[in-house]
């Protein structure tokens, strides 16, 4: 079972497109625009950590075709506000 | 300090004199003076003055205050009333000298401290219109250049000002034959009634609207598509004044998306009208899309998604509402060996023989053959089950056609 990254922004306050993005499970870095971190290849977007939202089959057999997973945390643009 | 180029325009000799002296004592340059409104007019066209002293009582038949205005509205040239003292008492008077586009206001006898304060207002009002104007043709210059197209239109449907780019959108050869040809955009321009006024609904609510895909008519009744994003001015009170527009022709994106889902409709119909059960799976098993045929087995002819066929797609955004999960065919070889998807996930290939589908036995042909993601790595199998003789599970079930048009008559 495929699980996938979820991606904060790390500076709250940043307007740039492109800004530093933190996975909330596993902590990895991307430095990516918010559209990108909606669609990531399937390469891109698996998360090891066992925390990380599970990706349906199906889901991960349209990545494996060219489709492309949302990987931004719900509350992208307030979760590390508190750090 | 630049001296100025001051008209003067006075019928009055002696009061002529006296302006010219305050304002050469100040190094400005004088022209005139003019002794009839219509002089004066006839030299701010030609000498293009600085700016113009104008006393309100003239010789002519044009005075003071009617010069003033076609120096003003015509030529942009600031002036300043002159008046008798007696006369600046005059509510009528005054009432004309305010409404006539003067910056400033003297009356008699002219001293030199008020004549400096005037000229400073000159100086600073010239200034600023020149700002004025440059960032006006700036913008103008963008608006005029713009790949995209820009209108503004009022709430009753008629363009008020449209740039290059949007006429030559709609096949009109210019922004002035688009805004006086136009008499009506619901009429002339929407394809769908209604379609503006819906605009204009969102448009009150929400003042301001993005992504709006419309079909509308070009001049020569051509149809195009077009996305607009759209933006309402109101006036103090809250009331829709009108409203502005950017446009972008999406004619080509719009037919691309319709072949393509025509293609694709094509595609679904064809494997929905096939009588075998048509299953595509992941190597774990998981089913990602099946046809009619397979989901009719499993749901029942009477059940929801049954009719969705192809377009099953479990766990997608596409699934249909209400989709209920469809299982991997379970079957078992006629020869008591591993069956044709057993052997298949073992070994890869393709594989296929006669097996009995559970429950129930039904016997049938298994095939199994690889699916191959566009770099050529297996990532999944197409798992076909045929019935021998009898025209396949087609007879056993409702055949599609018949559930298309069943769907369709309810509707
Ligand atoms: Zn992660």
């Amino acid at each position: 079972m495929m699980r996938k990254h979820q991606f904060a922004k790390v500076d709250c306050n940043c307007t740039r497109r492109a800004t530093h993005l933190k996975c909330i499970h596993c902590g990895v870095m991307e430095y990516r625009s918010l559209d990108e971190a909606r669609r990531m290849s399937q390469g891109q977007a698996e998360c090891p950590h066992p925390d990380a939202p599970q990706v349906p089959p199906q889901e991960r057999f349209r990545t494996m075709m060219g489709g492309t997973l949302d990987c931004l945390a719900p509350d992208y643009d307030t979760h590390f506000k508190a750090d | 300090m630049q001296p100025l180029r001051v008209l003067i325009a006075e019928d009055d000799p002696v009061g002529a004199a006296l302006l010219k002296g305050l304002l050469v004592r100040e190094g400005h340059v004088v022209l005139g003076p003019a002794a009839m409104g219509e002089d004066a007019v006839r030299l701010a066209r030609d000498e293009r003055p600085d700016a113009v002293l104008m006393d309100i009582w003239l010789a002519g038949r044009m005075n003071g205050v009617e010069a003033t205005r076609a120096v003003t509205a015509d030529f942009d040239i600031p002036v300043i009333l002159v008046t008798g003292a007696t006369e600046a008492t005059d509510r009528d008077l005054m009432d004309q000298v305010a409404g006539s586009g003067a910056l400033g206001f003297m009356s008699k006898p002219v001293t030199g401290d008020a004549l400096r304060m005037n000229l400073r207002i000159v100086r600073r009002h010239t200034r600023l219109l020149a700002r004025l104007r440059d960032s006006e043709q700036r913008y103008r210059s963008i608006f005029d250049n713009a790949v995209v197209g820009i209108y503004m239109a009022d709430p009753e449907g008629r363009y008020l000002v449209s740039n290059r780019a949007f006429a030559e959108m709609l096949g009109w050869s210019g922004p002035g034959e688009l805004v006086s040809g136009v008499r009506s955009m619901d009429e002339q321009v929407y394809e769908a009634p209604g379609r503006r006024q819906e605009l204009l609904a969102r448009l009150r609510a929400e003042g301001t609207v993005t992504g709006f895909v419309s079909q509308v008519y070009g001049r020569d009744g051509d149809l195009l598509w077009v996305s607009e994003h759209c933006t309402a001015v109101h006036d103090w009170a809250g009331e829709l004044l009108h409203y502005e527009g950017i446009v972008v022709n999406v004619t080509a994106r719009i037919e691309a998306e319709q072949r393509w889902r025509t293609t694709l409709g094509i595609l679904r119909n064809t494997i929905d009208a096939m009588p075998d059960h048509v299953v595509l799976l992941d190597l774990d098993r998981n089913v990602i899309m099946a046809n009619a045929s397979w989901v009719r087995h499993v749901c029942g002819p009477g059940e929801a998604g049954a009719a969705a066929g192809a377009s099953y797609l479990p766990g997608t955004a596409d699934a249909a509402p209400g989709a209920v999960a469809v299982r991997c065919p379970d079957c078992v070889a006629e020869d008591g060996g591993p069956a044709p998807l057993d052997r298949f996930l073992r070994e890869g290939g393709h594989q296929s023989g006669p097996v009995r589908l559970l429950p129930g036995g039904e016997a049938c042909t298994c095939s199994v053959s690889p699916y191959r993601a566009p770099d050529g790595t297996v990532i999944g199998a197409v798992l076909v089950l045929h019935r021998d003789g009898e025209g396949g599970f087609a007879s056993a079930g409702r055949p599609a056609a018949r559930v298309d048009t069943a769907d369709r008559r309810g509707a």
